[in-house]
């Protein structure tokens, strides 16, 4: 078949293009591990431990179970505050973006919370929450649920009537245009607030362990400052950083599965795009 | 024969919010009547902006009129069903969903099983020509083929009567044509009643038994004209003979003494 073979030819051209990126990418990192390393010598091992010492002390933390234990008691208050953000972020970002009433009882409110810096809030959730694991959640649920309420509410308001008359034209009830049109023409929105949404909420589970209560992590990185061990602070915020990026990658891979269809129809998937369109039969 | 659609004395006006807080009205449509025959093939011309596509959302049901009725064997239409069928200008199809998926979503809105689905859908894929495109997303296909899948989601749902907006406007003059003579031979078997609107004349002669001429500002009919081109119109040069090229001067006229052209800007 005709199609095949563009298909094949598609599929050529981006390992190409894959395995110089590659490429790209492992000469940035060489180049910042070098740099790193080079600074950490000149400077000292007091002002910034070199890689090859925060490896050395990573394995040290890792051995005695310290990083696990603390890992343990982030990721607790992490995943209930983030889990409690999605189950009412996406709820009500849908109802504002379906219904203009709800958007106008919602968005003043939403639009200062937004804007606020949730960390200058932390005095007022350390009076009403204490230090405890309940204030450690509330500060990533406000991290983060507000770029999950505003990109649902995006995604679901600006679904194109182009989308919905056709299958409105079919006879479909309002319950079904939600179920099969809204609904799958939001979720990457859903998906993409999601993902920013993470990000923010790893930075709202430090910033609660630094500034609330010396646990987890941050509070590694707190107790380890006080005796001047860079190593073992960078050591941390590498297993931080890959715990985001490692995150976030997730996720990205997730919606790439999940929306095949979104794959070539941006700019950057435009070469593809067309080099995919095959012919119509008989057409030519 | 019996009319299957009677349009009669449909009227609608949009308010539209200006800048401020000035309303300007248009006059979309004013006062339009016709029927259409059992599996009638009629074309609709007019300037763009005559109310061509707000005449069809209200025949389809999915805008109501402000006056008159659409009547379908006798019975007043209401919202959208699946009595009726419309095809996109801008082919309307669903950017997460295969070939196969949106000609099935017709019957997903009917309720159908699935393993009742398939054997419509790919019978449909087949006489739209799109056999082994089952698993394509639209955004892979051409735009000639886009349109074969707007066609076979309305033939799936299997309706009386099939509403056209400018479904070929979107594509260049072969592909166009190529669609206009694939359109005719499934009419041809499926014997629908079908309104096909567009802005080219030759497309209106080429495709219709009878061709409605409307003016715009406000909307309304100038003429109705029977085309008696024999069928099928396939299998000769039909553009180029006499009769169609009278035709096609006497709606030219008719479109120029509005005193738009055939081209005239929207709104206003
Ligand atoms: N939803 C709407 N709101 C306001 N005005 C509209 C709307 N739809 C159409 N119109 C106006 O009605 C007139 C007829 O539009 P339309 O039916 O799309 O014309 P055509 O399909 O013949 O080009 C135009 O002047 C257009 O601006
Ligand atoms: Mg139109």
């Amino acid at each position: 078949m005709k199609a095949d073979k563009v298909g094949s030819a598609f599929i050529l051209f981006r390992s190409e293009y894959w395995s110089r990126d590659r490429l790209v990418r492992c000469a940035s990192y060489l180049f910042a591990l070098i740099a790193w390393e080079v600074t950490g010598y000149v400077v000292g091992p007091l002002f910034l431990a070199g890689p090859t010492q925060v490896v050395i002390a990573l394995r040290e933390v890792v051995l005695s179970g310290e990083l696990l234990l603390a890992l343990m008691v982030s990721l607790q208050a992490f995943a209930v505050g983030f889990a409690a953000a999605m189950a009412s972020a996406i709820p009500l970002g849908m109802l504002m973006g379906r219904f203009e009433s709800v958007e106008r009882f919602f968005e003043p409110y939403i639009a200062a919370f937004f804007v606020t810096p949730v960390s200058a809030l932390i005095p007022m959730i350390i009076i009403w929450f204490g230090i405890g694991i309940e204030a450690r959640v509330v500060v990533v649920f406000s991290f983060c649920f507000f770029d999950i309420v505003i990109n649902t509410f995006n995604g679901v308001r600006d679904v194109r009537y182009e989308l919905v008359e056709p299958v409105r034209s079919l006879g479909a009830t309002q319950r079904q245009i939600f179920m099969k049109v809204i609904l799958p023409a939001a979720a990457p929105f859903v998906m993409s607030g999601i993902r920013l949404g993470l990000g923010r909420a790893i930075r709202g589970m430090v910033i609660a362990e630094l500034l609330l209560a010396t646990t987890g992590l941050g509070g590694m990185i707190v107790t380890y400052s006080a005796v001047f061990r860079t190593d073992v602070i960078f050591a941390v915020l590498v297993v931080i950083v890959m715990l985001g990026v490692g995150s976030v990658r997730l996720i990205k891979a997730m919606e790439s599965r999940l929306f095949p269809w979104k794959e070539t129809s941006t700019i950057r998937g435009g070469f593809e795009g067309s080099a995919r369109t095959a012919p119509a039969p008989a057409e030519g | 024969m019996g009319s299957k659609i009677l349009v009669r004395n449909i009227s609608k006006t949009f308010v539209r919010k200006g800048d401020g807080d000035e309303e300007s009205a248009v006059e979309a449509l004013k006062d339009v009547s016709f029927e259409v025959a059992d599996q009638e093939f009629v074309c609709i011309v007019g300037p763009s902006g005559c109310g061509k596509t707000t005449l069809l959302r209200i025949i389809d049901g999915l805008i109501p009129a402000d006056a008159g009725e659409i009547l379908i064997d006798g019975q007043a239409v209401g919202a959208p069903a699946q009595d009726r069928g419309m095809v996109f200008q801008t082919f309307g199809l669903l950017p997460w969903r295969t070939v196969a998926g949106n000609v099935a979503i017709g019957l997903e809105i009917a309720g159908m099983e699935s393993v009742k689905q398939k054997p419509i859908v790919q019978r449909w894929i087949d006489v739209v020509g799109l056999a082994g495109f089952e698993r394509y997303y639209p955004h892979e296909l051409s735009g000639g083929m886009q349109q074969r899948v707007g066609l076979a989601r309305v033939l799936a749902i299997d309706p009386v009567v099939i509403l056209m907006d400018e479904p070929f406007g979107a594509l260049d003059a072969q592909t166009r044509e190529f669609m206009q003579e694939e359109l005719l031979r499934i009419w041809n078997q499926e014997k629908k009643t079908v309104i096909f609107i567009t802005h080219s004349i030759d497309e209106a002669i080429y495709l219709a038994d009878r061709v409605v001429v409307m003016s715009a500002r406000p909307g309304r009919i100038a003429e109705i004209l029977r085309v008696g081109i024999p069928r099928p119109r396939w299998d000769h040069d039909v553009r180029g003979t006499k009769e169609f090229a009278e035709l096609r001067a006497h709606i030219w006229k008719e479109l120029r003494k509005d005193g738009h052209g055939v081209v005239a800007p929207p709104g206003d």
